[in-house]
């Protein structure tokens, strides 16, 4: 049987970590921008937004599983994503090491 | 050190933490503004330990939706979830800065709510844009009901 998947943030310290407890990406946004202040783009059903700080696709993972979340961030590590505490795909666990 | 800039040419503005940081910074020409480092009781975190009896390992979770394995030797706390070196810090003022100039804290001081969590988790702003009105900055930030992370 395969193990679930699941995502851990630790919202502390900005930090994404896999079932094992293994770093997946550091949610560190240098601009300090904001979700409510980004560009919606047309047709994406609000899923993307655009930074007009550093020009990049901010995505919203809100509706994705965990498995997805993972695989995402490991495809490509550099993606700009939006987590919020509480959404269902994410479990909130403060790393004390 | 230099003066730093983001991609917007908005100037950084670094956070010495200890006495040596703050006396290096102020010999390399900046001017340290001290502030006290001053936790907010409203800023909180939880956790709860769960053990396997057999074994003896533990489990920590954070989360009411988190199953924690085997037994609850410590129910859910509340507890200040950060630590830093000294009771106090500055920001590294450079000589350059103008009055009304709009930076980034890079490493806040100040406890400052950043967002909330239905569950009863208060979180502590990291960064945050400030202007700098000649003697002290003034922080551009509301609190939300709720705690988003970008990155």
């Amino acid at each position: 049987m395969l193990m679930e998947e699941k995502v851990f943030l630790d919202p502390v310290h900005k930090t994404l970590r896999d079932s094992q407890g293994r770093v997946l990406k550091v949610l560190n946004c240098p601009q300090l921008a904001l979700w409510q202040d980004l560009a919606v783009i047309a047709n994406q059903e609000d899923q993307h937004r655009l930074c007009g700080a550093c020009g990049k696709l901010v995505i919203d993972t809100e509706q994705w599983t965990a498995g997805r979340l993972v695989r995402a961030v490991r495809d490509d590590p550099e993606a700009c994503l939006r987590i919020r505490v509480g959404q269902g795909n994410v479990e909130i666990k403060v790393s004390n090491e | 050190m230099n003066k730093n800039v983001h991609e917007q040419r908005m100037l950084v503005i670094r956070t010495a933490r200890t006495e040596k940081e703050i006396n290096q910074a102020a010999r390399n020409g900046f001017y340290p503004l001290v502030k006290r480092v001053s936790p907010s009781p409203e800023i909180r975190s939880k956790y709860a330990v769960y053990q396997n009896p057999e074994s003896g390992e533990v489990q920590v979770v954070g989360d009411y939706r988190s199953a924690g394995e085997g037994n609850e030797v410590i129910g859910f706390t509340y507890y200040y979830p950060h630590s830093f070196p000294s009771p106090f810090a500055a920001y590294l003022i450079p000589p350059d800065i103008k009055v009304g100039e709009v930076v980034i804290l890079e490493d806040l001081i100040e406890d400052v709510v950043s967002g909330r969590w239905n569950q009863g988790d208060v979180f502590r702003l990291a960064s945050c844009r400030a202007t700098w009105n000649g003697n002290d900055f003034i922080l551009q930030h509301s609190a939300s009901s709720e705690e988003v992370v970008l990155g």
